[in-house]
């Protein structure tokens, strides 16, 4: 199956501030990935250069075969969708009005969604859960309704892959499982996403495949069992770390904290 | 008929063609209404069927060349106010931005300063010419490490404000003291009576500018949400940015041009229809450009009917500020403010 | 006349500053007419500026005035309308009161609305009244178009006669470096080419404010210090502004005269009894004939 996305060699950064170096990875359909690694490391860099925010300063990233520069705007909103982390606060913006604009790439001028656009969003915001706030303002959510909605945004794109920045940050513990479990679900029929991650068991229950990000450098690559060890983990925190499996055999990841004495 | 496209027909977002046609042309009907009164009455009262029939008359005279002239001005200008004060308030999201904001009234001042102190005519040209340099500055101060800062194109165009009113200043101090009133009395924004040429120009430079916000109003949504949203909902943000604040520079220069600095329409028009109409640009800018024009119109009525009580016709930004200050505070007071309403980041 | 006349002085003083725009320092402007030709026989004027009016009710015509500028305080206009200020004059109502004739002080500020005015089919005479050569070939211009033109001459003869005379008894005097304030914030007092200037060079004064650059010229407190005035004509009503100058070293010295008659303020006709007491306060100490 190929990739829809592909990295290759690629460095980033700013101008007198290298940030990533040599990362080269590919996403293919029906996969899950999952970025991890310390603050710093390069991880929103890398979800930006891969929307086509961040030029590369070598290296290239193709997106279902072309290069991200080749694509305009429009086109490559068709295909590539992101989730962020925040939305601006103060809108007055309605829930469905929201998830409506993810609509855009694919409408005329003025953005004027028909009636079957409203029904597939409202469909989405079913599918996600928070269809009982397409009337409300958004400033008036919570921050787990707030993000179920920017992901009902970014899947109203009907885009190939998705791009997610820490989608379970600031969340309870019933919205972690909630966004990453739909995300995963629409993964499973055939939908391409990475997600920048920064809870190592979220990535070891949801993730096809992890990518280890240390000091801008891939520190490893491939699925979680195969990967996701404590050696490389402490490597890549430099922290001391210990695992366990629950009785479904999930694997879970702490660091060992000493004890005071 | 699935549930959710059951749904659908209940659930709309408040963009529909239908509302939107509705509220237009309920506000055009407000425009006409205004005009219609704005011509009919004045400080002299003149008679409608002389001024139709005997196109000789004094009173046809005051109608045609004095009063229509004027309304069609005051419409002008308050539609590019209005429209302008809701543009600029969706891009650099700030609820207080007013039309003036981005150094346009600094650099229409400077300009129109200049041109007075130096003995050169055609004052409107280098005011139009100020402020168009003006934005440019504020769009060029607005790029921070390659990337555009609404916030410090906003800081740029105050400190180009505070700067103009300096050089203003010492220009006063320099010149001629009998060119004071001269500058004095431009900056007091006024309407005055301009030939069908220049309205013409007016009209026409407006229908563009405000158009191209219009047609950009949905675009703008996605901006007002954050660069890099609007880029990953398929924007090409730099380019939609500059064109969107090129008609909104246009446009104001074109209107400060002929009337000088004519306050609190581009502030309040927009501010009192988002809290009626909500958020969309797609709606709010052909409604604040037909309000703006129907408050215009409305207020240069008043100030020409003050004018038998003072003998004196108060600058039309003194009514507007009247009018519209105590009206806003009442509005805000009586909606139910909800805490997003208190604060935009 | 009860009310006070502040707000007329300023008025006056906004007008001159603003209408000597026009042709500081150059030479004199001539009235020129603007819009159709009035009728033979003008019977509606319309006047935009205290001054003017003043001319036409001198020259008897005040039966013939329709309206005033909102400026004009003399009892014979008191029931007319008022058609608005100098900058702002109201074309409309100018219009509806259907004048034969509308006069006007040229200033940059009024040249929309008056040209407006005169495109919309008022005759206009544009008078400008600055300098005395000016006030005098307006009274004459005036005359002329309200078929008065024996009263304008008899007007004109008298205060060429009355200058005559004062400059006669000023020869005979020493000549007083005066300084001429017309308002005390800001501090602008009256420098070469201004109105005033003249009839101080007639009344044997000398312009203390000579090397000011403007008719109507901004002074700071040091160059005023500076001048050397040995009397300070004030015709500005600030008690406390005067009081502070007037206790400042170098301006302690000076005699400080208060100017009552308005005349001086403002151009006009009555500028030669505006003569005779400019020269009554400056040489009044020395009894002399003729000198009231």
């Amino acid at each position: 199956m190929t990739n829809v996305l592909e990295v290759f060699g690629l460095a980033a950064g700013y101008r007198n501030l290298p940030v990533l170096r040599e990362v080269s990875f590919g996403v293919a359909p029906g996969e899950l990935w999952a970025i991890l690694g310390p603050n710093g490391a390069g991880k929103s860099t890398l979800l930006r250069a891969c929307l086509g925010l961040h030029p590369p300063q070598s290296g290239r990233i193709e997106v279902l075969g072309r290069p991200i520069a080749d694509w305009t705007r429009r086109q490559l909103a068709q295909q590539l969708a992101w989730v962020p982390q925040g939305l601006q606060a103060g809108l007055g913006f309605t829930g469905l009005e929201l998830v409506l604009m993810g609509r855009n790439p694919r409408l005329g001028v003025w953005g004027m969604p028909s009636r079957i656009d409203t029904a597939r969003a409202l469909s989405l915001m079913a599918e996600l859960g928070v269809e009982q706030v397409a009337q409300r303002s958004i400033d008036a959510l919570s921050g787990g309704e707030r993000r179920l909605l920017l992901v009902a945004r970014a899947l109203a794109q009907e885009p190939q892959i998705l791009l997610l920045d820490e989608p379970t940050a600031f969340l309870d513990l019933k919205h972690q499982v909630d966004v990453l479990g739909r995300v995963k679900a629409r993964v499973n029929r055939g939908l391409a996403a990475l997600a920048v991650v920064h809870d190592v068991n979220h990535a070891a229950a949801f993730a096809d495949k992890v990518l280890l990000l240390k000091g801008g450098r891939v520190l490893a690559w491939g699925s979680p069992e195969s990967v996701m060890t404590t050696e490389v983990l402490e490597q890549l925190y430099e922290l001391p770390i210990g695992s366990a499996h629950t009785r479904e055999g999930q694997a879970v990841f702490a660091p060992r904290f000493e004890k005071p004495r | 008929m699935s549930q959710s496209a059951q749904a659908a027909v209940e659930l709309s977002p408040r963009f529909t063609f239908g509302r939107a046609a509705g509220l237009i042309f309920a506000l055009a009907c407000l425009v006409s209404v205004s005009f219609a009164v704005s011509a009919r009455f004045g400080e002299q009262s003149i008679s409608l069927s002389t001024a139709l029939s005997d196109s000789a008359s004094t009173d046809a005279a005051i109608f045609w060349s004095l009063r229509v002239p004027r309304a069609l001005l005051a419409l002008i200008v308050g539609a590019a106010l209005g429209a302008s004060g809701a543009t600029l308030q969706g891009l650099l999201r700030n609820p207080l931005a007013d039309p003036f904001v981005l150094g346009v009234s600094g650099g229409a001042a400077l300009g129109a300063t200049l041109a007075i102190a130096a003995g050169l005519g055609a004052t409107w040209f280098f005011a139009f010419a100020g402020s168009v340099a003006a934005t440019a500055l504020a769009l060029t101060g607005g790029r921070v490490q390659g990337r555009n800062s609404p916030y410090a194109s906003l800081l740029t165009g105050v400190i180009f404000n505070a700067f103009a009113a300096a050089a203003i200043t010492s220009v006063k101090a320099l010149v001629m003291p009998e060119k004071l009133g001269e500058i004095l009395y431009w900056l007091a924004g006024t309407l005055g009576y301009e030939s069908a040429g220049a309205l013409s120009l007016a009209a026409a430079l407006q229908v563009v500018a405000i158009g191209v916000m219009w047609v950009y109003a949905g675009k703008l949504n996605l901006l007002m949400l954050g660069d890099d949203d609007a880029a990953s909902l398929g924007v090409s943000v730099s380019a939609a940015r500059l064109t969107i604040l090129l008609a909104a520079s246009l446009s104001v220069a074109g209107a400060v041009a002929l009337s000088g600095l004519i306050g609190f329409v581009g502030l309040i028009v927009p501010h009192v229809l988002r809290l009626c109409l909500g958020p969309d640009q797609r709606l709010l800018i052909p409604c604040s450009a037909l309000g703006g024009a129907a408050f215009l119109v409305f207020s240069d009525l008043l100030t020409r009917m003050l004018f038998t009580v003072f003998h004196a016709e108060l600058p039309v930004g003194v009514v507007t500020g009247l009018l519209g200050g105590p009206f806003f505070l009442v509005l805000l007071h009586r909606r139910r403010l909800s805490a997003a309403d208190l604060y935009w980041s | 006349m009860t009310s006070s006349p502040f707000p007329r002085a300023a008025a006056a003083l906004a007008l001159a500053v603003s209408c000597s725009a026009i042709g500081s320092g150059s030479a004199p402007q001539a009235p020129t007419y603007l819009g159709p030709k009035p009728p033979t026989l003008v019977r509606r004027v319309v006047t935009l500026a205290p001054a003017l009016t003043e001319t036409v009710v001198a020259l008897g015509g005040a039966d013939r005035l329709v309206g005033v500028s909102r400026f004009d305080e003399l009892p014979e206009v008191a029931q007319l309308p008022r058609v608005g200020g100098f900058i702002d004059p109201s074309v409309e109502s100018v219009l509806a009161l259907k004048p034969d004739l509308v006069l006007v002080q040229p200033s940059p500020a009024n040249q929309q609305p008056v040209e407006k005015m005169a495109e919309l089919g008022s005759p206009v005479l544009v008078v400008a009244m600055q300098s005395v050569a000016e006030i005098l070939s307006g009274i004459l211009a005036i005359g002329a178009a309200l078929d008065l033109r024996e009263r304008a001459r008899s007007i004109t003869t008298s205060i060429e006669q009355t200058r005559a005379s004062i400059r006669a008894k000023a020869s005979q005097q020493t000549p007083v470096r005066t300084l001429f304030i017309y308002g005390f914030d800001p501090l602008v007092v009256a420098g070469p080419g201004s109105f005033a200037d003249e009839l101080l060079k007639d009344a044997g004064a000398v312009n203390a404010a000579e090397n000011a650059s403007s008719p109507y010229q901004t002074y700071s407190v040091e160059s005023a210090i500076r001048s050397r005035a040995e009397v300070v004509i004030f015709a500005a009503h600030d008690a406390t502004s005067h009081e502070r100058l007037s206790r400042l070293p170098g301006l302690k010295q000076a005699r400080w005269v208060r100017l009552e008659s308005k005349d001086l303020l403002h151009p006009g006709p009555g500028l030669a009894h505006g003569l005779e007491e400019l020269f009554r306060l400056l040489h009044g100490g020395a009894s002399r004939a003729g000198v009231q």
